[in-house]
């Protein structure tokens, strides 16, 4: 795997990940802390279930520092603690039942874009430039849900990249570290969740 | 509308889904989804679902989380502990269930082919043509 340049942030990770190694119990603590929120959130939007969210972000750290001394430490450490989160998650849904796969029709569904879609004209803005006024926020809050729903019925790997991606902002190189496929592979991923997002919206907006 | 227009625009909404949309394209997508209903349609329930998705804020753990991890963390690097996700004394149990069965069925195979083998003998004995005098 190739190794890149590392950020400040993630030098300040090699710091702490040094410092478990050293047995440094204040190093682990400030790992614990600085990730929780992510990881539990990656794990929530994932599983949809607090208390599950829960037990996994706790698998993922006792996993992760359990198994810190075989971290390359040139790697950013965000990117194998997610790697171990979403593997825990997908692992769970497998154990569960919750797990899809990718069935041949959605992904021919997905790439079929616009054309299967409806007819309905809408106004169309530069990207961020919408018009805040109240009954558009809460036609948007209720699309939010509806879309947030549909997000639970997308199969986990697309889900996972979706996360990941809005959620943490992170780019699809980084998501293909994450999830250990080709980049185009998780771009890929990302575009027929997104496209599936859409067609569930058909109908209702 | 000509495909290859409306192939650019999906292109171009995708790349929009992404974030990646530069201004120029931007504004060709624009104007072609407003002369094109079917690719307006695809560009606003898009732009619907990245608001949802980017919406998506982190959640605040639960409060005890870092203690629970910690603690747990504790009590594996404990001396002589062994760490709460590890499956090896559980397979220790099921490799010494699996030969026992095993065991248990092979004596049971020997057992019933030895009976056999008296009870088919004792037969054949009885059944044995009577040699002429
Ligand atoms: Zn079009």
């Amino acid at each position: 795997m190739a190794t890149t340049r590392l950020s400040r942030d993630s030098r300040e990770d090699a710091r702490l990940v040094k410092g478990c190694r050293e047995g440094d119990a204040r190093a682990y603590e400030l790992l614990v802390r600085k990730y929780q929120d992510p990881v539990f959130s990656i794990a929530y939007r994932m599983v949809g279930d607090r208390e599950d969210a829960r037990d996994l972000a706790q698998e993922t750290f006792v996993r992760a520092l359990e198994g810190i001394d075989t971290f390359n430490i040139r790697m950013p450490f965000r990117a194998w603690l997610f790697r171990i989160c979403t593997n825990a998650v997908i692992d769970h849904l497998r154990k569960y039942g919750k797990v899809r796969d990718i069935p041949v029709e959605m992904a021919v569904a997905a790439g079929a874009g616009p054309f299967d879609g409806g007819e309905c004209a809408v106004v169309i803005e530069m990207p961020g430039s919408d018009t805040e006024i109240p009954e558009n926020i809460s036609v948007a809050n209720e699309t939010a849900v509806t879309v947030r729903e549909a997000l639970m019925d997308l199969p986990e790997h697309y889900r996972a990249v979706v996360v990941l991606h809005h959620m943490e902002g992170m780019s699809y190189s980084e998501i293909s570290r994450v999830m250990e496929v080709p980049r185009n592979t998780a771009k890929t991923w990302g575009h027929r969740a997104r496209a599936l997002l859409c067609d569930t919206l058909e109908g209702v907006v | 509308m000509s495909v290859s227009e409306c192939e650019r625009a999906s292109a171009a909404i995708e790349e929009f889904g992404d974030g990646e949309l530069g201004r120029a394209k931007w504004l060709l997508l624009r104007r072609h989804a407003r002369r094109c209903s079917r690719c307006g349609s695809y560009l606003g329930r898009m732009k619907i679902v990245v608001r949802a998705l980017d919406g998506m804020n982190h959640l605040e753990a639960p409060g005890d989380l870092e203690e629970t991890v910690l603690t747990c963390l504790e009590r594996a690097c404990a001396p002589g502990a062994v760490s709460i996700f590890s499956t090896e004394g559980v397979h220790d149990h099921r490799n010494l269930f699996l030969v026992a069965g095993a065991a248990g069925l092979g004596l049971a195979a020997v057992a019933l082919a030895v009976v056999r083998w008296a009870l088919y003998r004792g037969r054949d004995e009885s059944l044995a043509p009577i040699a002429p005098a």
